[in-house]
């Protein structure tokens, strides 16, 4: 291969690249091969023998009891008082996320907590500027670490403070995601033009009015949208959180397995993956007409 | 050496949905000729363009390319005829992605198979570098070979294009608009850039163009196209300004 | 009101009343544990930094959020080799032969299970092993990424790809060299936000008995050793905010919408 000529080579030395993201992406899938084929994180568990019995055994159970009539073995499945207040659960606890959301991403936002929010260069009181900034750090800090912690381990925690019952899953799924419409809210509120938001605020009116009548008109469109992608994940989260004890999908699914009932374990796996892809229609089709 | 026509149309006519767009409409052009095309909006330069490219197909009459009757050949012996045709639009069709490099080698990949395609494109070795370094240099921007694509200005980015239909090898280059969004003094440098390419490489040129003034000052022949049909063929030195004013229907009586 | 977006506002308020009144007012058993949850968040502020028998607990949460991350990375690695096929088969532009809508439902399938679930059936199946956990990780973000790479394939410009074809590619060459390096930023930044989600499954993982970070917190709250689940939580949080701060950053550098 001949080597490069000195004017190509010159050129070529000063091209421009992207070295954080191919670092990146070097890390992230050259660290993922690395963990898969030398570290002990790996599929090799999936060929041993006793694996191989594991999927057998678990196979033949996957038929019902021997004896039982086809209607016998349906009727024994609580459809209804499985779906509905897993749904439920999910629209609950969204309606509380985009509250804690719309309010968080406005004390999260950039752009509003300043003195003086859509005017440039006014000199304000040191003090006065450093206490909304405060605030704004603050709120985001919190923000940051009540999304860290997975829905799981947040209903986790609330179910042992707060007893077992469904209210404290919904609570879990209202804080998860309501930190995250909160991250996502802000940076809407800091996308936004700041022509007519500042011709309000020149006129007089507080920050708050200003984000009531002129930001949210503006910012419905894309909330509405954010609301819905993780109205999707709710519901998956409400399917699993009764596996921790209370009644929605998951606890059927937990429960059927403890009996060592495989064969209705999947089938509420089955009604699980039905309901989410039906509210992820529903979703879709909101989605649209929302666009038009 | 008789030269055959690179380029031959004869009486075509061609209907988009229930407009039609081109009637009885003959052309010829030879290899190392340039052909300026103009004519209102909607007279069907585009089409014509598409028609002798390949992109269309006539619903009475020929085309013919190098020898070749358009209207007769299989997707794959239409597919190489593609690969000797140079096609420069009005936007460029970049890949914005891309480093300047990358897009001209594009120009290959109809002669290629997938996976020499893929590894020209996306790893390109010295050889392949030098060659595109080489046809940058000809567009007169040789200095621009690793940018990216997306930093370019409109008219570096026509240059692209142009290098990247060089990259073809073609014996037809066709150019629809090219210098449509450019300001006029680039579009001026556009099209002598063009002109000049294929009288050095013998290439048969046909480009469309609003500009009559670039048409008669640049061109070896102008065609004048309104409502589908030729009104005028032949040389600049043949036309005086009357025939411009009929095409765009501005009678001087 | 006739702006669709305020009638489906409406819509979720309603919604959310109707759930609410579905769930009834549940009177969980006993009032909340005051003290207990004073106790729980007193401990936030001091959270524990060696065990009962004096070792640190630093090694065990970093060892924990190790474990957090390998099984992420390779159930992403996994996750991928199964998207990116999928995506092509399910991209419209690519591919409508025959079994079409048997691979859209099949990813449809993948995308709406959720880890936890298949995890609860896999360990069910295969028993305790990494390979349980890579998989119950990778299925659900394979079929998401394949039906996002596909929308991004779908919805990028076309028009290089048409010139490709004028120049005489075939479809999949001109799709593949003119269409793909379009969507190539957003499919990363995309990427790069599972591989988030999937730290956070990861972690929940530990509480089915993988070694990541939500077994030590298991274990800690088990035994109501709260100051020790704070330390665990803070290990967490400090991974996930740093998971948060890359997939942003590939974000900002892509110049991703």
């Amino acid at each position: 291969m001949s080597n490069r000529n000195p004017a190509i080579a010159a050129l070529h030395a000063e091209r421009p690249t992207r070295p954080f993201v191919q670092a990146s992406m070097l890390i992230a899938l050259g660290g993922g091969f690395g963990v898969l084929l030398f570290s002990d994180v790996s599929l090799s568990g999936l060929t041993t023998a006793r694996r191989w019995g594991n999927l057998q055994r678990f196979l033949d159970e996957l038929s019902p009891p021997s004896g039982q009539s086809l209607g016998a073995w349906l009727a024994g499945v609580s459809v209804w008082e499985a779906v509905l207040p897993t749904v439920a659960m999910a629209v609950v606890a969204m309606l509380i996320a985009a509250v804690l959301g719309v309010s968080s991403s406005l004390l999260a936002s950039r752009r509003l907590m300043q003195s003086d929010p859509w005017v440039h260069g006014l000199q304000t009181d040191r003090r006065v500027q450093f206490m909304w900034a405060g605030l704004g750090g603050l709120t985001r800090a919190l923000l940051v670490c009540i999304r860290a912690i997975p829905t799981y381990i947040w209903a986790y925690i609330l179910l042992l403070l707060l007893g077992l019952g469904a209210w404290p899953a919904v609570l879990a799924i209202a804080l998860h995601n309501g930190g995250i419409l909160g991250r996502l809210g802000s940076e809407l509120v800091d996308d936004l033009p700041p022509n007519v938001a500042g011709a309000a605020w020149g006129v007089g009116a507080s920050r708050w009015t200003v984000a009531a009548l002129v930001l949210a008109p503006q910012a419905l469109g894309r909330a509405l949208l954010y609301f819905f992608v993780r109205m999707e994940t709710a519901i998956r989260e409400a399917t699993v959180l009764g596996m921790l004890g209370f009644v929605s999908l998951g606890w059927f699914v937990a429960d059927a397995r403890v009996r060592m009932r495989m064969d209705l374990m999947m089938l509420y796996v089955g009604l699980a993956v039905l309901t989410v892809i039906v509210i992820d229609a529903v979703s879709i089709v909101v989605r649209r007409r929302i666009r038009l | 050496m008789t030269k055959t026509a690179a380029i031959e149309v004869q009486d075509v006519s061609l209907r988009l949905g229930s407009t039609q767009v081109l009637s009885e409409v003959g052309v010829t052009v030879r290899a190392g000729e340039t052909v300026a095309l103009v004519g209102p909006s909607g007279s069907g330069k585009t089409s014509l363009l598409r028609l002798m490219g390949g992109m269309l197909v006539a619903q009475e009459g020929r085309v013919s390319r190098l020898g070749q009757d358009l209207g007769q050949l299989s997707p794959a012996e239409r597919r190489s005829a593609q690969a000797e045709v140079g096609f420069i639009y009005q936007d460029h069709q970049l890949v914005p992605t891309y480093r300047v490099l990358q897009n001209v080698l594009t120009g290959a990949i109809g002669r290629q198979r997938f996976w020499a395609a893929l590894r020209s494109v996306w790893f390109p070795n010295k050889t392949e570098e030098a060659s595109a370094h080489e046809l940058l240099e000809r567009v007169g921007i040789g200095e621009k070979l690793f940018a990216w694509t997306s930093t370019l200005s409109g008219g570096q980015r026509q240059r692209v294009a142009i290098a990247r239909a060089l990259y073809q090898c073609p014996r037809v280059m066709l150019a629809d608009e090219p210098v449509a969004s450019v300001d006029p003094a680039r579009a001026a440098s556009l099209v002598q850039l063009l002109v000049r390419l294929a009288k050095e490489d013998d290439l048969a040129l046909v480009v469309s163009l609003h500009s009559e003034d670039l048409a008669r000052r640049h061109f070896d022949r102008v065609i004048g196209l309104k409502d589908g049909r030729v009104i005028f063929d032949a040389p600049p030195g043949a036309l005086d300004d009357d025939a411009f004013l009929g095409l765009y229907g501005l009678e001087s009586a | 009101m006739t702006d669709p977006r305020a009638r489906v506002l409406l819509g979720i308020v309603l919604g959310g009343v109707a759930g609410a009144v579905v769930l009834g007012p549940q009177g969980s058993g006993g009032a909340p544990a005051w003290r207990v949850a004073g106790e729980f968040f007193g401990a936030a502020l001091h959270p524990a930094m060696t065990t009962d028998t004096g070792d640190s607990l630093i090694p065990v949460a970093v060892a924990g959020a190790w474990a957090t991350v390998k099984f992420a990375v390779a159930a992403m690695v996994v996750a991928l080799s199964l998207a990116i096929p999928l995506a092509f088969l399910c991209s419209e532009r690519v591919w409508r032969g025959p079994g079409f809508v048997t691979v859209r439902t099949l990813v449809a399938g993948m995308r709406s299970v959720h880890e936890l679930i298949l995890a609860v059936v896999l360990l069910a199946a295969l028993g305790l092993t990494p390979a349980t956990a890579i998989l119950a990780l990778a299925i659900p973000s394979a079929g998401t990424m394949a039906k996002v790479f596909a929308e991004l394939l779908d919805e990028a410009d076309q028009s290089p790809s048409l010139a490709l074809s004028g120049l005489g590619a075939d479809s999949f060459q001109s799709v593949v060299i003119g269409t793909v390096p379009i969507a190539l930023p957003s499919v990363i930044a995309f990427a790069f936000y599972r591989l988030e989600c999937a730290l956070r499954s990861s972690a929940v993982l530990g509480f089915f008995g993988f070694p990541t970070l939500g077994y030590h917190i298991h274990q800690a709250a088990e035994n109501l050793r709260y100051a020790e689940v704070w330390t665990m939580l803070y290990a967490l949080i400090l991974l996930m905010a740093l998971a948060e701060w890359w997939s942003g950053a590939i974000r900002r550098h892509l110049e991703v919408a």
